[in-house]
């Protein structure tokens, strides 16, 4: 830039102009912008009044992630899910309070030895195409998810059916070649609503992992194999059915008529965007674009939460999550066990999630959604002392006051990118690390490349891992990320590649047992062990705090369902005109 | 230094607020973490730490604020203040060297062909045509691709990628003031006094680009500093938690609605020292070559 008194007269004149009409609007409108920013977050929109629940009106969610897929058979993320909800009804679901009821099922009667499950159906439950649900109906759903050609994520879950070997993993006849039964044996139309599944074993996760979208009866044009391109007009018994789906932007569900529960649902659709921003769901929601906020970024959430305006209107979800460090056990440094109780003692987590409200300490594996949590279990503990004493006994004492010793190569944490572990919690863990003498360097890398490095036979010997609730079971937090069955050379989910028989011992037989008691106790000595052994430093349980603006109604939150919005009404009265112009003070032209 | 290039380098405002920005830069990156004695990397769980986790606003402890971890702002600041003026440097040093050596070589040896005489290739048309297909590929775009093949990012390999991609612009300046000069009547004089092509190099033909590239090192220090920032912003850069603007830029923006600051300091470091090295460049520039500069 040229001085402006070297410039001819017209030129300056121009330049000023051009600095009054562009420059120095733009500068003041970000002041402005910045400084709205810092007084806080705009107050809730309408009023709470009580009243009978009200038909009609349109609910707008949004998710920072994107659906892929909304076939039952196959979807499996959370994004996905919470849609899947409101589309299809399994067989069985969760009530508030954590019982199993029948749910499209009106009745369900287990035999005394749990091998036998009779279901008697919902008469005249109808389809979003008009059709009416049978058992049928029901069987060829089983069938067609099971498939050995469906691409199902977990068919094991489901694997104790009897005949899902002979159904699913074909069997070998003299010849040699593999043979597939054509039906599942196990699975039986006893009449036009009565449907019977019989086990081959005694399976406690059996009915927890009926509540979930992979076995829910899909319409008859869904035909008895799976296709790809049926997920884009998928059609179930939910109470809503799919309306529009533009790809990656937005999904609209529009009210099922012949929904089976009476007087459900209430509202007349819902929208949901998909692949917004923390930061733009919270300006949309402030406007009143969205009428329920849940992703938050962590500043954001303090406003909220400290807000005496929002208090009655926010709530947090029951954790379903368990977060921590994988120490690989069969890799060095971290097959000394020793060196893996030092690493666990060395951390003080609560520190390490300080600047996350939207964590909590974890001192075992089981989140508290997952029955078998215990609040008073005594588990991995921050302890200095402890933790140098564990360094000296695997053979690398350190002497803190002098940082002498300690083990001598630097060891790496992978972790995926741009997530808090990697921005919040990794250069604390560095800092903990480093006072016991483990010197760790951070390498963040995509999510894939996190996936396909940390799930490889000796290729990363420490990383963040986490576990997310699929069903409330405790089997399902043990025997995916820890039991040696779990355990292959790529893709395992035993990121710390863990074998103990014990361990395993009691995984199967916890399994089986079907006294609640009995299994409780199995899976505290399996925490027990986690303790001990150390092949996960347990970290933290990460929770959603929710929030709705004053008019939706029957929004709640429990420990097995997310973003449920059955049961939700709009009070259209008290929302008003609903909307609010965040710019309007700002913006030089006035009110648009 | 030509006097007359001085006494116009003195009398432009832009230039001096230029200088004046890059002197408190350096000064900054070199004597700052001394004197302030905070730790980059350390949390600071008593006075960095908030109501209910949050990090603190500009206080007496901690005069920029905290970061969301509780590192204290202002020394994250100055030493990304270093690491991106070393960058920024280097790089710049390293895309001079390779852009003269290629501009050189293809100015000074233009119309000459190498190889076997029946292809006909010129030296000149290899070289210009790599260049010509460089600047065709998106800048950023190639250092992510190198970027996300190497496996480990060091200070020496964010610099070794960001010289050896930002050359291609500088060997086409050079190359043409080379081809002017070249066939200036003093250089042919010269040659034909017996001067050998490398002391025609060196006495002729590099001092008469040495302005430009002054000038272009310069503007370029503030390109490369802003591509450092760049790429640490999309995760690119040297790991956390090694501070650098750009990433510190990443961490603020989450949370930019309620802790503008963690927002607005990496943010404004990048716009003066961008804009220092910016003013510096045009100042020099006008005052080496005022032709092209209006009047």
């Amino acid at each position: 830039m040229k001085s402006l008194s070297r410039m001819p007269p017209v030129a300056r004149r121009a330049v000023v102009a051009a600095c009054r009409i562009f420059v120095f609007p733009s500068v003041g409108f970000g002041v402005t912008v910045l400084s709205a920013g810092c007084e806080g977050i705009q107050g809730p929109i309408g009023e709470r009044r009580d009243g009978p629940p009200e038909r009609g009106g349109t609910l707008h969610l949004a998710n920072y992630g994107d659906v892929r897929t909304l076939e039952p058979a196959v979807a499996f993320d959370a994004v996905s899910i919470p849609v899947l909800q409101l589309v299809f009804t399994p067989l069985v679901d969760y009530d508030r309070e954590g019982r199993i009821v029948p749910l499209l099922a009106e009745r369900l009667d287990v035999s005394s030895d749990g091998l036998r499950h009779t279901f008697q159906l919902r008469e005249g439950a109808l389809f979003h195409d008009g059709q009416e649900l049978t058992a049928d109906d029901v069987k060829r759903s089983i069938e067609r998810a099971l498939d050995p050609d469906t691409p199902c994520p977990a068919p094991s879950f489901y694997a104790s059916i009897a005949g899902y070997a002979a159904f699913h993993d074909g069997v070998k006849d003299a010849a040699g070649r593999l043979a597939f039964a054509p039906h599942l044996v196990g699975v039986v139309v006893e009449g036009r609503y009565a449907l019977r599944i019989d086990l081959s074993e005694p399976d406690a996760t059996f009915l927890p992992a009926l509540t979930l979208y992979f076995l829910a009866p899909v319409c008859r044009s869904a035909g008895s194999k799976y296709a790809r391109d049926w997920s884009n007009h998928a059609c179930g018994s939910g109470p809503f059915r799919i309306e529009d789906w533009s790809a990656s932007r937005e999904i609209t569900l529009r009210r099922h008529d012949g929904y089976f529960e009476p007087g459900l649902p209430y509202l007349d659709a819902i929208r949901w965007s998909l692949l917004v921003p923390p930061l733009s769901q919270r300006f949309k929601f402030e406007k009143g674009e969205l009428d329920h906020l849940r992703q938050l970024g962590a500043q954001d959430l303090r406003a909220y939460r400290s807000d005496p305006r929002w208090k009655p209107f926010g709530q947090w979800e029951p954790p379903k999550l368990v977060e921590g460090v994988f120490l690989n056990t069969q890799m060095k440094p971290f097959d000394n066990v020793e060196l893996r109780r030092a690493f666990v003692a060395a951390i003080d987590w609560k520190r390490v999630i300080a600047s996350r409200p939207d964590a909590m300490v974890a001192t075992q594996m089981l989140p508290p959604a997952v029955p078998g949590h215990d609040p008073g279990f005594s588990g991995q503990k921050h302890d200095i002392p402890k933790a140098l004493e564990h360094m000296r006994k695997a053979g690398h004492a350190f002497d803190p006051a002098t940082g002498a010793g300690g083990y001598p190569e630097t060891v790496t944490f992978v972790t995926p990118t741009d997530t808090a572990i990697a921005e919040n919690f990794a250069p604390i863990l560095q800092q903990q690390l480093a006072r016991v003498g483990i010197r760790m360097r951070i390498k963040q890398v995509s999510y894939t490349a996190y996936l396909a490095e940390t799930s490889k036979r000796n290729h990363s010997a420490l990383g963040y891992c986490g576990w997310s609730m699929d069903f409330p079971d405790p089997s399902d937090f043990f025997e995916p990320t820890l039991s040696s069955d779990a355990i292959q050379e790529e893709e395992t989910q035993n990121r710390a590649f863990f074998v103990n028989a014990e361990f395993d011992a009691l995984l199967k037989r916890a399994h089986r047992e079907l006294d609640p008691a009995a299994r409780s106790a199995m899976y505290r000595r399996c925490e027990e062990i986690v303790r001990d052994e150390a092949p996960w430093a347990l970290g933290f349980h990460q929770r959603w705090y929710e929030i709705v603006q004053p008019y939706v109604h029957n929004y709640a939150v429990d420990a097995k369902h997310t973003e449920d919005m059955r049961a939700v009404w709009i009070d259209a009265a008290a929302r008003g005109d609903g909307k609010r112009d965040l710019l309007a003070a700002i913006r030089p032209w006035g009110r648009r | 230094m030509d006097p007359r290039a001085l006494r116009r380098f003195r009398s432009n405002r832009g230039a001096l607020v230029g200088t004046g920005i890059v002197l408190l830069l350096v000064l900054v990156a070199a004597l700052a973490p001394a004197v302030l004695g905070l730790d980059p990397m350390t949390s600071d769980f008593d006075a960095g730490q908030g109501a209910e986790g949050a990090p603190v606003g500009p206080s007496a402890a901690h005069w920029l604020g905290t970061d969301t971890v509780y590192r204290d702002q202002l020394a994250r600041l100055v030493y990304g203040a270093r690491l991106s003026l070393v960058i920024g440097v280097a790089a710049s040093a390293l895309s001079l060297l390779i852009g003269t050596a290629a501009g050189v070589l293809a100015g000074y040896w233009q119309g000459r062909t190498i190889g076997p005489a029946a292809l006909r290739l010129s030296l000149d048309g290899i070289i210009m045509r790599f260049v010509d297909i460089g600047l065709c590929f998106p800048f950023l775009i190639l250092v992510m691709a190198i970027g996300a093949a190497l496996d480990e990012t060091t200070v020496w390999t964010v610099l070794i990628v960001l010289g050896s991609t930002s050359w291609l612009g500088t060997a086409r300046i050079v190359r043409s003031q080379t081809m002017r000069v070249r066939d200036l009547d003093y250089v042919t004089a010269s040659r034909a006094l017996g001067e050998g092509t490398a002391m025609v190099l060196v006495r002729h033909v590099l001092p008469s680009v040495a302005g430009t590239l002054i000038v272009l090192g310069t503007i370029s220090v503030a390109q490369l500093i802003l591509a450092e920032s760049a790429l640490s912003y999309l995760n690119l850069g040297l790991a956390p938690p090694t501070p650098s603007w750009g990433h510190m830029l990443l961490e603020g923006q989450r949370d930019y609605a309620s802790a503008p600051w963690l927002l607005a300091a990496p943010g404004g470091a990048i716009l003066l020292s961008v804009m220092g090295f910016n003013l510096l460049g045009e100042g020099l520039r006008d005052a080496f070559d005022p032709r092209e500069s209006p009047p």
